[in-house]
């Protein structure tokens, strides 16, 4: 069996909703976590969950152009992190600390 | 055998039945053994029971010193020229297909991942330069 | 194309310069002449072979507007001077990074696919975040960073979910693929509103509108000076280009269903940008919400975008560029990255160096939206398309709020001619950037038809 019609055994709206899940989850994750670690796993989840639904909507429309978008996520990602880890190891060493509530030298 | 995988019709609910069942019975005898083991056992702490190695050379120090930023800069790197073999897999599932179409795109699909790889390869002349993999 | 590929060439060029000692001191003067042959080649040849014209479609509203952010790229870096003699090994780096930023912001005003503008912006926020959190010996800069990249990632977030409900509903990333499923199918599926309406929370978030604007104080305050002058100059126009392009290719046919969400989104903007900056008292957060609070004014452009508004956008965003790159190289000129750097201590500018006050008081009142000026007819321009286009509520709430927005640039002209505390000593020069800049907002004031007749 091919993997396009694998994908499509399941109906497109149950990727749906479970992407609007992942989605949600992350968004929730980042908003209301303080540990700026999950806060970042909070972002790969929502980036993934729209990975998800892209690859599901590609393999139901029959058009390979969504899986090269997927590729083009997975490489912005890893480079976001890798910036991202890099921002945070500076915090670090600047504020001895990865919670969020404590950078708030900078307030209105 | 791969005919008659693609003739299966769309499973059912009640199909996933027997994966539920081993399921609860996988966790179920997890469960139990440890709380079986929990009960059943000695209790006896220690200093030396609760070492991480009971026997052997003494730790010393914290687990969790700062260690050097080398070892961060190398995994960041490892990451970044990893992801890079990505944009190479649909390149080589059509290479096949572009080279029997003639030389011109033959050429073509070289050029293209040549300069790709020129870019990360600057990158990594770079990285070199910059002194980011000396180690001493 | 051809002008995406030198700027990254130019990029790569000062990465590698930033490595020997004595190209290193070089580096800014030849980035400096690479860019004003740059913008001299956009400016004649934007009419040239096209290579990939399904990605990245480089037609004249392109080309003036990568022209438009050459331009201020090339102030920006006569500008950096001594800016980054902190961390003089690494100068060549920072300088690398904010031509990439510039490649990216290219691709945003260029491009015809949902990919391409995507790539566009991750190229352009990723270089940010770096480049926000340069003075790596300062927490608040470190700060300013990670907020950055926090809020920047989650907006990105929000993009991409919203790309690719668009996608699920039309099959395809091209703009003028999906104007046209808009046009040739009488009933949308739910889904693709879904989209339209993430991608422009995501777009609200990068062009800082309310009630998306939160990161944008903290991180323009806690960057360092000549960083956030680029990020409320040139960043700006880009994301402002870039969300006309998109929502005028794509979305033009149902703008009847995502105005309303927008006409919330400027007010909130409009009413919290100026009534927040009342109560500033650091020159740098005042800049902040005024860019948020101008950022209200450029959104009606995106709004009566249905008649063609792009020449008001384009006319907008070179006077608030031209006041906003002016006033911060008055900033620059007085203060450092280290301290706060409050209004009052603007006080006796005009005794110790009159010229630079009288220039100051120009960008100023071109900011404030005066007469002569060139601030003034861009409002003018963006409240009549607005007008015309029936949009009568939210034009009269602009014009009110701009009347709050005259206040605060006044007190700070105030502050500029008020006597000084201390005995200073006269001198009579002013930076060639803040020249340039008051002259911009002086001439397109008195010769609107310069930047008019561009398109």
């Amino acid at each position: 069996m091919d993997i396009t019609t694998a994908v499509q055994q399941v109906p497109l709206n149950n990727y749906i909703v479970l992407s609007i899940m992942l989605f949600s989850i992350g968004v929730m994750g980042m908003l209301l976590r303080r540990n700026a670690i999950i806060a970042f796993m909070s972002i790969e989840l929502m980036l993934n969950a729209v990975n998800l639904l892209m690859v599901a909507f590609s393999a139901f429309k029959g058009d390979s152009s969504g899986q090269v978008f997927v590729f083009f996520i997975m490489v912005v990602a890893a480079a976001e992190v890798a910036i991202g880890l890099a921002i945070l190891a500076m915090v670090h060493r600047n504020s001895g600390s990865v919670d969020i509530n404590h950078l708030n030298k900078l307030k209105w | 055998m791969a005919a008659e995988v693609a003739v299966a019709t769309i499973s059912a609910p009640h199909d996933y039945l027997p994966i539920i069942v081993q399921l609860i019975v996988v966790l179920a005898f997890v469960g139990g053994t440890i709380l079986a083991t929990h009960f059943l056992g000695p209790k006896r702490k220690s200093k030396a029971k609760l070492d991480p190695f009971e026997c052997g050379i003494e730790i010393h120090g914290n687990a969790r010193t700062p260690f050097s930023i080398k070892y961060f800069l190398v995994a960041i790197l490892f990451v970044l020229f990893d992801v890079e073999i990505i944009f190479m897999y649909p390149w080589a599932v059509n290479f096949k297909e572009n080279l029997s179409v003639g030389f011109e795109a033959g050429m073509n699909n070289f050029i293209q991942m040549s300069i790709f790889l020129g870019v990360v390869l600057l990158g990594f002349i770079y990285v070199i330069k910059k002194g980011v993999l000396k180690w001493d | 194309m051809n002008i995406l590929i030198l700027v990254s060439v130019l990029g790569v060029i000062s990465l590698f310069a930033g490595l020997s000692e004595s190209l290193r001191q070089h580096t800014r003067t030849i980035i400096v002449a690479g860019l004003i042959a740059i913008t001299g080649l956009t400016m004649f040849t934007w009419n040239a072979k096209q290579f990939f014209p399904e990605m990245l479609n480089f037609d004249k509203y392109a080309a003036v507007f990568t022209t438009v952010i050459l331009v201020i790229s090339t102030l920006i870096f006569v500008l950096s001077k001594d800016q980054f003699n902190h961390d003089e090994i690494h100068k060549g780096d920072y300088y690398g990074i904010m031509l990439f930023t510039v490649a990216g912001a290219i691709m945003m005003v260029s491009f015809s696919n949902l990919t391409m503008l995507f790539l566009g912006i991750e190229t352009l926020s990723v270089s940010l975040y770096t480049l926000a959190g340069s003075r790596k010996d300062l927490l608040k800069s470190s700060e300013a960073a990670f907020k950055y990249f926090l809020l920047g990632a989650f907006a990105t977030g929000f993009l991409l979910f919203g790309i690719a409900f668009i996608y699920g509903a039309t099959g395809t990333f091209s703009v003028s693929g999906i104007s046209d499923y808009v046009h040739n199918t009488p009933q949308l599926p739910a889904i693709f509103y879904g989209g339209v309406i993430l991608i422009m929370i995501g777009l609200l978030f990068k062009v800082s509108a309310a009630p998306f604007h939160f990161w944008a104080p903290d991180v323009y305050e806690g960057s360092p000076n000549i960083i956030t002058s680029f990020m409320a100059t040139a960043v700006k126009v880009t994301a402002f280009a870039a969300f006309y392009r998109l929502f005028s290719g794509a979305f033009v046919d149902v703008n009847e269903k995502w105005d309303n969400a927008l006409i919330i989104a400027i007010a909130l903007t409009l009413l919290i940008g100026n009534f927040t900056a009342l109560a500033q008292t650091g020159l740098k957060r005042l800049l902040a919400y005024s860019g948020i609070a101008n950022a209200g004014y450029m959104l009606l452009a995106v709004l009566a975008l249905k008649n063609d508004a792009s020449n008001a956008l384009l006319y907008y965003s070179i006077s608030y560029a031209a006041a906003s790159l002016g006033a911060f190289a008055v900033l620059i000129s007085v203060s450092d990255d280290e301290k706060t750097f409050e209004i009052s201590s603007l006080k006796g500018m005009s005794k110790s160096n009159p010229l630079q006050a009288v220039l100051f008081t120009i960008i100023m009142l071109s900011m404030a939206g005066i007469p002569p000026m060139a601030g003034f007819f861009g409002k003018y321009m963006v409240l009549s398309a607005a007008i015309k286009e029936g949009y009568l509520a939210i034009s009269l709430l602009a014009i009110l709020t701009s009347l709050v927005g005259i206040y605060y640039y006044f007190k700070v002209i105030a502050a500029v001619y008020s006597a000084p505390d201390t005995e200073v000593q006269t001198e009579n020069k002013a930076n060639i950037v803040v020249f340039i800049c008051a002259g911009i907002s002086l001439v397109i004031g008195a010769y609107p038809d310069l930047i008019l007749n561009l398109f």
